[in-house]
């Protein structure tokens, strides 16, 4: 049979060969007929009562054992369930043979054979062809041949019936085996993927941090799966598993709800419910779960059963509660963004605006979504010239205008940023408009200043240059007059003394002084104008050395006064060299000449640190001056004292003043009447 | 100083009549005897040198011992009258001193630049100013060696 049935199997794995040879070599004894059984690959398995005309000539030789084996296979098939076949096999041998068939599937041969009955002659010319043929010794296969039992026809028959019955037992026997081990092995096999799709649920239930539940009504006993203990955070069957012990493990703050929502589901009649909560593990973790709950009720109709399931929804809820977050933070950054920000798509729409954009709109930031920007913006049926929306569709590049829109609020700097989606692809722009208003009317106000600073600048250069050339020829045009009337009153003086009488010679006495001292008046300012015009070169300098110098030049001019110089050493600056000394002339000579009714007088130079700051003092006792008058002390011309108290032009201070000014730095004094006069002073850097 | 002395004359160039009088005063009195011709700006006294204008006709061979020379004046001013008679060879080395209110440093400097011999501020005190010519004088009718007789 060519579609025989794989799951039946060889005939030698379903007979019990050694019983079965051994019941058929009693049946040998009881009846002397030889009997096999064979497979359909014409296999031996059982064979007893074999003859040597089979066993020693036969099946020996090749040719004649492809005969036996020929016979064994080809002469026996297709014979049906019950049907016995005799034959003469392919030696000349007697066969019978009956199939055992097993569940409709052919396996193998019971065969009766190796005999003649005892009715007919032996045909001796047939085996003697035959001893020819395969050259086997004659006499001795003749006497082999002769060894062959002869039964009769009636035995045969008596036999083959047993036979035919064995052969149908074990046909059946074998089937119902077969039956049998079929069954035993489904069985086993389904406990098996039982198993199998249990331990699959439980990984599922892992994987999918899904775990169930059952709760028995009658008993109160809860049932969990795995995950479920897992979810928890309890370990499995450590558990008292009731619904009691599971509201315990529920998060104190949704115990209640929980609560409410099994039971409010058993009152109203509910199949299901749904509800998520928290849990808290016995190590404190806090997890989020969903559960889903459905009734299962009896014939009666009463709940006898829930069954449940549970995820852990944890790391979903985190990430929708970072979701939350970014969004409620982008959102109020946008917001928060002083700059009206609109995004805007392909068609000039507007998707979404910030509060400020909104505000400007006058309209809700969800009403201006969908309305054209030109028409909000520009009031206009399509974009204008300008827009730089546009200009960025067109080539996807960012853009930058400044632009005046009356009806906005005035000046705008606009930027379009293009906006990609996933794929790449432009779906609009980020338009983003600063109100440049303020900041545009500042860079006028700017401008214009600046203007005014320059306008003011070249008249301020104008009027110095003015001053210099007034100065240049203050010096030739008063001079020039100043030494006429001195000359010729020394003329007079010289010359024409004795012609005067008291009063004329008062008079010209008077003349002179005056001159003098007009005389001395010119220079000074001429000084002071030189100080202020000079050029700066700026070389380190030491304020001790110059100090040192002209006091040595004061007490040579005047030896008879008694002053006392204290001035430190080495203190060194970075300044212009001429300049200082001018300085330094003038401050010293103050304190030389308001010392000069002091017995005791003293004059010091030093310098002292204050608020981290270099400052130099020139300090003198002499007679101090009213600090009311501070103020006027540095201005040109100014005096504190009369005339005939102190002599003097009032420009000294104020040439102090030009000299620290062009360093950079600052100079102040202080005073008491009749406790002298500090000057202080520093040089900027 | 006297006798067979030939005393040579003095150029004095000032527009300010007043300090040619004192100068005048100042020399009698320091009895200083040189002839003092005055011209009263750059012109006049480029007139007297080359003799041409008002002086043609002098002999120009007769120089100036010194010339006295005020810096500002109309029409042509000490500097430009300096810089004139250096650029002729006769003229090169005849002794000028600068006398001058200017107390201008680019004055003093520029005078040097251009050939000066002296520079010399006018003094305010008429006495100092006396002294001042007096000084002058002996020095550069005295003591100094004039380049040529």
């Amino acid at each position: 049979m060519t579609d025989r049935d794989p799951r039946i199997p060889e005939l030698a794995d379903i007979i019990d060969v050694s019983a079965f040879q051994s019941l058929l070599k009693n049946f040998h004894v009881l009846s002397r007929v030889p009997v096999s059984i064979l497979d359909l690959k014409g296999r031996v398995l059982i064979g007893v009562g074999w003859q040597d005309i089979c066993t020693k000539y036969h099946r020996v030789n090749p040719d004649s054992c492809r005969n036996c084996f020929e016979s064994d296979t080809e002469l026996s098939a297709g014979i049906s369930e019950g049907e016995l076949r005799l034959y003469k096999c392919k030696n000349n041998m007697w066969d019978i043979a009956t199939p055992i068939i097993v569940s409709g599937n052919h396996i193998g041969n019971v065969f009766m054979g190796q005999f003649f009955f005892d009715d007919e002659p032996l045909d001796y010319d047939t085996f003697r062809a035959q001893a020819k043929r395969y050259g086997f010794d004659e006499k001795m296969y003749i006497k082999a041949l002769e060894a062959v039992p002869r039964f009769n026809r009636e035995l045969v028959e008596q036999c083959l019936v047993f036979l035919r019955d064995l052969a149908q037992m074990i046909s059946k026997l074998s089937y119902n085996n077969i039956k049998l081990a079929r069954t035993l092995s489904e069985r086993e096999a389904l406990a098996k993927s039982l198993r199998e799709s249990e331990s699959r649920l439980n990984r599922a239930q892992e994987i999918a941090h899904l775990g169930s539940w059952e709760l028995d009504m009658d008993n109160n006993t809860l049932t969990w799966s795995d995950e479920v203990y897992r979810i928890f955070g309890i370990e499995p069957r450590k558990f008292d598993a009731t619904y009691e012990a599971f509201l315990q493990a529920v998060h104190p703050d949704d115990r209640q709800a929980v609560d409410t929502a099994y039971s409010s589901s058993l009152q109203r009649g509910n199949d299901t419910y749904e509800i998520e909560h928290r849990v808290v593990r016995r190590n404190g973790e806090v997890r989020f779960v969903h559960e889903k709950c459905t009734h299962i009720r009896n014939e009666s109709g009463v709940v006898a059963r829930s069954i449940g399931m549970v995820r852990d929804i944890t790391k979903q809820k985190k990430a929708e509660e970072a979701l939350i977050r970014a969004r409620d933070e982008w959102e109020r950054t946008f917001d928060s963004v002083p700059d009206m920000v609109a995004i805007i798509d392909n068609n000039h729409k507007i998707v979404r605006v910030n509060k400020a954009m909104a505000k400007r709109m006058g309209l809700s930031p969800e009403q201006c979504i969908g309305q054209p920007c030109y028409k909000h913006v520009h009031g206009l049926s399509s974009p204008p010239q300008f827009c730089p929306h546009a200009c960025t569709l067109r080539d996807g590049r960012q853009h930058v205008v400044e632009v005046r829109e009356e009806m906005f609020g005035g000046d705008l700097l606009i930027s379009t940023t293009p906006l990609y989606d996933k794929r790449g692809e432009m779906i609009g722009s980020v338009h983003v408009a600063r109100d440049i208003t303020e900041a545009k009317r500042a860079e006028q106000r700017i401008v214009s200043l600046n203007n005014e600073l320059k306008q003011n600048l070249w008249e301020l250069e104008t009027a110095n240059s003015e001053l210099q050339a007034f100065s240049y020829s203050v010096s030739h045009d008063l001079r020039a007059p100043l030494r006429s009337i001195a000359g010729f009153s020394q003329v007079l003086a010289e010359d024409y003394m004795e012609n005067l009488d008291e009063e004329g010679k008062d008079a010209l006495a008077r003349i002179l002084k005056a001159t003098s001292k007009m005389g001395q008046l010119i220079d000074d300012m001429l000084n002071l104008s030189r100080v202020s015009r000079s050029e700066m070169q700026r070389e380190t300098v030491n304020l001790s050395v110059i100090a040192e110098k002209i006091a040595a030049h004061l007490v040579q001019e005047q030896p008879e006064r008694k002053v006392q110089f204290a001035i430190s050493d080495g203190l060194i600056v970075h300044g212009d060299e001429h300049l200082l000394t001018v300085m330094f002339q003038n401050l010293l000579a103050n304190a030389w000449k308001f010392t000069e009714k002091q017995d005791q007088a003293m004059i010091e130079f030093r310098k002292e640190q204050q608020d981290g700051q270099t400052v130099f003092l020139v300090k003198d006792n002499g007679v101090g001056f009213d600090m009311t008058y501070v103020d006027k002390i540095f201005q040109p011309f100014q005096r504190l004292h009369r005339e005939d108290e102190f002599s003097g032009t009032g420009i000294g201070l104020a040439t102090v003043k030009r000299v620290i000014n062009r360093h950079g730095g600052r100079v102040w004094i202080e005073g008491e009447v009749g406790c002298g006069a500090t000057v202080s002073f520093t040089l900027g850097n | 100083m006297e006798g067979d002395m030939v005393y040579k004359t003095i150029l004095l160039v000032e527009d300010n009549p007043d300090d040619v009088k004192l100068t005048q005063r100042a020399f009698r009195k320091s009895n200083i005897l040189n002839e003092l011709v005055v011209a009263r700006d750059g012109v006049e006294a480029l007139e007297y040198l080359f003799g041409t204008g008002q002086y043609a006709g002098r002999d120009t061979r007769q120089l100036p011992q010194v010339i006295l020379l005020d810096l500002k004046m109309p029409r042509m001013d000490g500097l430009e009258f300096l810089q004139r008679i250096r650029a002729d060879e006769k003229m090169l080395l005849l002794p000028v001193v600068v006398l001058t209110t200017s107390t201008e440093d680019r004055d003093r400097v520029e005078s040097y630049k251009l050939g000066a011999n002296s520079y010399v501020k006018k003094p305010m005190d008429f006495q100092q100013f006396s002294e001042a010519v007096q000084e002058l004088g002996l020095y550069w009718l005295v003591l100094n060696e004039p380049p040529f007789k």
